[in-house]
């Protein structure tokens, strides 16, 4: 069971899902708090948009439980209720899910910064993570993704959290700037130094999400099909936010960014989704672009 | 001219020790303060700064020149004269309400000492009346609100709203991965900056230095 999902990646183009958190937002439940208070508070929202990637194409949805490490829900309070939102988390997006497809236990960053220029230790954070993964494991995942790393050391301890934690498919995606001498993370990372260390703790796949559009995604996406020969996932966000009288909007569509996809599958992406602002309507879209051109 | 030129690079380097201890021989050896703190920390920490802008240096390198920097004005203070102490622009700065993402507030903030402002930081999730009244008792001169979150950055509007009610003259730059000129203007804001060395010179524009 647990090895499935990796094999699966090496048959076809797996299709993720797309936005939670903007999904949230749109249905009026832009909380300042943590959004896994919805796990509990709004279950049946929070399954709702599950079970709408599923139908739009989605082999996997990933959970609702971003923040979810200790380190992350102390910031909000939670921390005492890591293991009833994680596991809620888990369950809402197992209710979702079809026979024969996945659910990904979704780990972000803890916010912190570690020492000397924060104030955590590496075994602290590499534990926070530890913690999570083991909910995540335990509630049911077919794999976790840890996401949005803009800190390629809390990546690290991330990955060598969920490893023992358990044995499990785990995929570590980074997001990364553009620059003008390339692509990378907040902290300064190049995407070859990113690939060959998640590689190293013992990561079976990478990705990179977030930040980019899906335009600036086909240069990032040969960068790292150069560097690594993992499985690799894409996810960009649907352009950048714009507001208009108060609301907030991303500017792409859904067939520039599925055209976009295409551009990225051909430049070495073996999963597809999208992160902020994308929604079913974009997946739908991803998801008959590929099939179209498998054809 | 020795002094100066260590001062500067260790600066420039992020090495805490080195920079505190330019400053102590500097001061020892009867340097003019102001000398010291502009043509030494501040003209490093400008072209930090500018390399940042540029994408050539990234946020630990930024931090740790920062923290040599912060090293330095910490010796300087007890030296500074009124007049020195005066003429600062005086700016507020926290993250908005529900907002609690600090890293890049932080770095604003350390840019923007390193840039020669008297920084008061109010920390994460500030409420718009908190950045008014302190504004207000404070007399400060900018309330700069910083935001990672598109649901978060709507808050900036009420700062913008309290502060026109209350008739302050400080002036609101907002900052943020999410934001946008056009959103600045919407909510009438007077400066946003992109990134921290477009926020500093959009705060130095504001005071008119």
């Amino acid at each position: 069971m647990t090895k499935d999902f990796l094999t699966t990646v090496r048959q076809k183009t797996i299709i993720f899902d797309g936005a939670m958190g903007t999904m949230l937002m749109e249905a009026g439940q832009a909380s300042s708090k943590s959004p896994l208070r919805l796990n509990v508070e709004q279950p049946a929202l929070v399954t709702d948009i599950h079970r709408r990637y599923y139908a739009a194409g989605a082999d996997v949805v990933i959970t609702n439980t971003f923040g979810g490490n200790p380190l992350k829900l102390a910031a909000d309070g939670l921390e005492k209720q890591m293991q009833q939102l994680n596991r809620q988390g888990v369950m809402l997006a197992r209710r979702a899910c079809p026979d024969g497809k996945f659910v990904a236990g979704d780990i972000g960053p803890c916010g912190k910064m570690l020492a000397p220029l924060g104030d955590i230790t590496a075994e602290a954070m590499e534990h926070n993570f530890f913690l999570q993964a083991e909910i995540l494991i335990d509630s049911g995942v077919d794999l976790i993704i840890v996401e949005t790393m803009y800190s390629l050391e809390e990546a690290v301890l991330a990955v060598k959290g969920v490893k023992r934690a358990g044995d499990i498919p785990l995929l570590a995606s980074m997001t990364f700037t553009q620059t003008k001498n390339g692509f990378f993370t907040m902290m300064g990372e190049s995407v070859t130094q990113c690939s060959t260390a998640l590689e190293k703790a013992g990561a079976d796949m990478l990705g990179a999400n977030c930040t980019l559009n899906s335009r600036d995604f086909i240069e990032l996406t040969k960068a790292l099909r150069a560097a690594t020969r993992k499985p690799i996932l894409i996810q960009p966000n649907a352009g950048k936010p714009v507001t208009r009288q108060g609301a907030t909007y991303y500017a792409q569509s859904a067939s520039d960014f599925a055209a976009d996809a295409l551009k990225i599958k051909a430049a070495g992406a073996d999963m597809l989704g999208g992160c902020c602002g994308t929604t079913p309507e974009f997946i739908q879209a991803l998801k008959a672009g590929i099939a179209a051109s498998t054809v | 001219m020795g002094i100066l030129e260590d001062v500067y690079n260790a600066v420039l380097n992020g090495r805490v020790e080195d920079a505190a201890a330019g400053v102590a021989r500097g001061l020892n050896d009867g340097m003019a303060v102001d000398e010291i703190l502009k043509k030494g920390l501040l003209a490093a920490m400008d072209l930090v700064g500018e390399r940042f802008g540029e994408g050539e240096i990234f946020i630990p390198q930024v931090l740790w020149s920062a923290k040599a920097m912060q090293a330095g004005v910490a010796l300087l203070k007890p030296h500074f004269t009124e007049s020195q102490q005066e003429k600062r622009a005086r700016i507020i700065i926290g993250t908005a309400k529900g907002d609690i993402h600090d890293i890049g507030k932080q770095l604003v903030a350390m840019m923007l000492e390193g840039a020669g402002f008297e920084v008061i930081d109010l920390g994460v999730d500030v409420a718009p009346a908190t950045f008014v009244e302190t504004a207000a008792d404070k007399q400060a001169d900018i309330i700069a609100v910083s935001a990672l979150l598109t649901t978060t950055m709507i808050g900036m509007a009420d700062v913008v709203a309290l502060k026109n009610e209350r008739s302050l003259s400080a002036k609101v730059l907002i900052g943020g991965a999410p934001l946008t000129l056009e959103y600045c203007r919407e909510i009438g804001a007077d400066g946003y900056g992109v990134d921290a060395r477009q926020a500093v010179a959009k705060a130095r524009e504001l005071i008119g230095s």
